[in-house]
């Protein structure tokens, strides 16, 4: 009888350990599984970005280089009524309209940094109209936007101004 | 009924013709955004200035490759005269990477037109 018990002892122990081997198992492989969804996830989410931004089968292509990875940033329709706008005789090739995009694009990310160094300078953390305005009055580059961005002036320097041509008109008399 | 709906539409086309001579402040605003650091912040009115100016620049380049068009007796303005009037305006900056892309942008053009080719083929 006693020989007998023995073995029985001995073959419980053995199942236990199993069992347990087979959870840790599972357990690593949902572990292996939720990393893989993760992995997913995170690989679904850069090409949808981009998909989002690329409106066209040209763009698609330029994307692969890296120089001109970007997409366009502003609606090429938008652009093309702009420029016919501005001319309606003439036409516009696609490649024109494209290049004026990205003209644009770099032009407004240029204004933007010239127009935050007076903003820094001025020690403010939100950029506003006189940053901009001051970027335009002192750039030579940007002239042609002087008439669209003037410096605000102060009333009563206006008047200042305007008495000091009141009398000017006065003494003539 | 009549004039109120006259109306309407008369604001309507105005609204629109509007909107048309201005890029979309949402693209200039995330552009902007994306240029400056994560603390700066932009007013309303800059995002508003920014986009007029831009708009002019617009105008400013398109108006000097279209005359340049013009004097040589061209109807179709190219990316070409787009670089010529960079330059000319004082952008002498941008027009090499312009002409760079201009270069990749046709060389892509050409590739998608013989895979074209290639597939009407087959």
């Amino acid at each position: 009888m006693a020989s007998s018990n023995t073995p029985k002892s001995h073959k419980s122990p053995k199942t236990k350990k199993g069992e347990i081997s087979t959870t840790q198992n599972k357990a690593k492989e949902k572990n292996r599984d939720i990393s893989k969804e993760e992995n997913q996830k995170k690989k679904n989410k850069k090409p949808k970005l981009s998909n989002g931004n690329s409106k066209h089968p040209h763009e698609k292509g330029a994307e692969g280089s890296g120089e001109d990875g970007k997409a366009n940033v502003f609606p090429m329709n938008r652009i093309r009524t702009m420029i016919k706008g501005e001319d309606p005789d003439m036409r516009v090739s696609q490649e024109a309209v494209l290049a004026i995009n990205k003209a644009v694009e770099k032009f407004l990310e240029q204004f933007t940094q010239d127009a935050y160094s007076c903003c820094v300078q001025d020690r403010k953390k939100c950029l506003s109209y006189k940053h901009v305005a001051n970027v335009v009055s002192k750039k030579r580059r940007y002239d042609f936007l002087s008439d669209f961005v003037p410096e605000k002036v102060k009333a009563e320097d206006a008047l200042r101004e305007r008495d000091a041509a009141g009398n000017g008109v006065f003494q003539k008399i | 009924m009549e004039d109120s709906f006259g109306g309407s539409s008369s604001k309507d086309k105005c609204s629109i013709k509007e909107q048309d001579q201005l890029l979309p402040i949402a693209n200039v605003g995330r552009l902007m955004k994306q240029i400056l650091p994560q603390n700066a912040k932009i007013s309303k009115e800059a995002k508003e200035t920014m986009q007029e100016c831009v708009s002019e620049f617009i105008s400013f380049v398109t108006s000097e490759a279209s005359e340049k068009c013009r004097k040589e007796r061209r109807k179709t303005v190219n990316g070409d005269d787009i670089c010529w009037a960079l330059a000319t305006l004082g952008f002498d900056d941008y027009a090499a990477p312009m002409r760079r892309y201009l270069h990749r942008f046709r060389e892509l053009e050409q590739d998608h037109n013989n895979s074209k080719l290639n597939h009407d083929e087959r």
